[in-house]
């Protein structure tokens, strides 16, 4: 791929889509996880949770990129990604969240960093080396333009996916399709898939996107009908006894 | 007695919602015969964020961003002397609207709107609109 190459220009596209609606959700769990810290303490935290979500990208990217040139390892990795885009699709969790602790302290701050920031760079690069292919170019742009948008994009980001929620099932069909063209081009079987199904290259990524766009649709409407009934957060003041 | 809900989102269109219904009150001289319910709804998180806070952390920082978007119209309403009672949920806004409004048998849904063209409201899937679609109770667009 060059410049001059309408692919080439896709897939810069695509990396872009990627890279906000991925990076977003990372740059909102570090600042809820820092959000009841002192003020001090809250600035450090999110400084360093932010640092830790670039480098972490900038690690696992050359390990992506080589790993998904071994033989049948495309294979995982277009599965990776099509769970990556029904999980964009998914609403919070029922219950709000996950029961751990509730996270007061410095230290369970990072705790919880860490692991949010090693879960969603690993989502995050995987979706950029599928989409860059073999263009080291593409692959460096992805990782640069990750940077200011977990700096200073998750309020934007946020809006934007509140205002606009097509684009989440956008951002989860395009995942479904990186999916679909990683799947076809693994170099164990990539020549007799070309041979066994014509315009396999084209179907592969349909067939993605529509499994994560149909998958994720039916899932969050199941989510959505367990709410049974409504919780109402404004009584849970003064009803509720705290929970810790 | 007459039941309403009105939706309250914290923008200034709500807020002339609530106004509209100020006068109401006043032009009926007591509201006895009115009880008004302020609704407001919080988008929820993705399941990529929920996943990794915990389920005290995400409550409460719904609860402190409702609280804050109710905050002008309960002042409103307060100065005025209106009695009123005030909900925060999480969800689709026209979806807890339409089902609030039908779990409480209430008899109409206020709601202000950004009055915008034909054009953006098409793209942007007015709240306004998708609630009108759902909901068999009478909706007043306050503009």
């Amino acid at each position: 791929m060059d410049f001059s190459s309408p692919q080439f220009w896709i897939a810069l596209l695509q990396i872009v889509a990627i890279d906000i609606v991925l990076g977003g959700d990372n740059a909102v769990v570090i600042g809820l996880a820092c959000r009841r810290l002192p003020d001090r303490q809250r600035r450090l935290g999110i400084l360093y949770g932010m640092m830790g979500a670039i480098g972490l990208r900038v690690i696992l990217i050359f390990f992506a990129v080589s790993l998904l040139a071994v033989p049948y390892l495309k294979l995982i990795g277009a599965a990776l990604l099509i769970w990556i885009g029904i999980k964009l699709l998914l609403p919070e969790h029922d219950d709000g969240g996950h029961e751990i602790d509730g996270g007061t302290t410095l230290m369970s701050a990072i705790k919880t960093i860490i692991v949010a920031d090693a879960v969603m760079s690993l989502d995050n690069v995987i979706a950029i080396a599928g989409a860059a292919g073999d263009s080291k170019f593409l692959v460096v742009f992805g990782l640069l333009l990750s940077i200011p948008i977990i700096m200073l994009g998750s309020q934007l980001v946020i809006k934007l996916m509140d205002r606009f929620p097509v684009v989440i099932v956008l951002g989860g069909a395009l995942l479904g399709w990186i999916a679909g063209g990683m799947f076809v081009s693994d170099v164990a079987y990539h020549d007799q898939i070309e041979m066994a199904v014509p315009y396999a290259k084209w179907i592969c990524p349909i067939v993605g996107a529509l499994l994560v766009v149909t998958v994720g649709k039916w899932l969050a409407a199941r989510a959505t009908a367990k709410r049974a009934v409504l919780v109402d957060l404004a009584k849970a003041d003064s009803e509720n006894t705290p929970s810790h | 007695m007459s039941k309403y809900v009105i939706a309250i989102d914290g923008s200034v269109n709500a807020l002339r919602a609530v106004d509209h219904v100020i006068k109401l009150v006043a032009v009926d001289g007591q509201n006895g015969s009115l009880e008004l319910h302020l609704v407001n709804v919080q988008p929820p998180f993705r399941r990529a964020v929920s996943t990794h806070i915990s389920a005290d952390q995400i409550k409460q920082y719904h609860q402190e961003e409702g609280m804050k978007e109710l905050e002008e119209a309960r002042k409103r309403l307060d100065r005025a002397g209106v009695k009123y009672d005030y909900h925060l949920f999480v969800g689709d806004p026209a979806e807890v609207l339409t089902r609030y409004a039908k779990d409480n048998g209430c008899h109409q849904i206020v709601m202000g709107t950004r009055g915008m063209g034909s054009v953006s409201n098409m793209l942007m899937g007015s709240v306004a609109t998708k609630v009108i679609h759902l909901t068999d109770v009478p909706v007043l667009l306050v503009k």
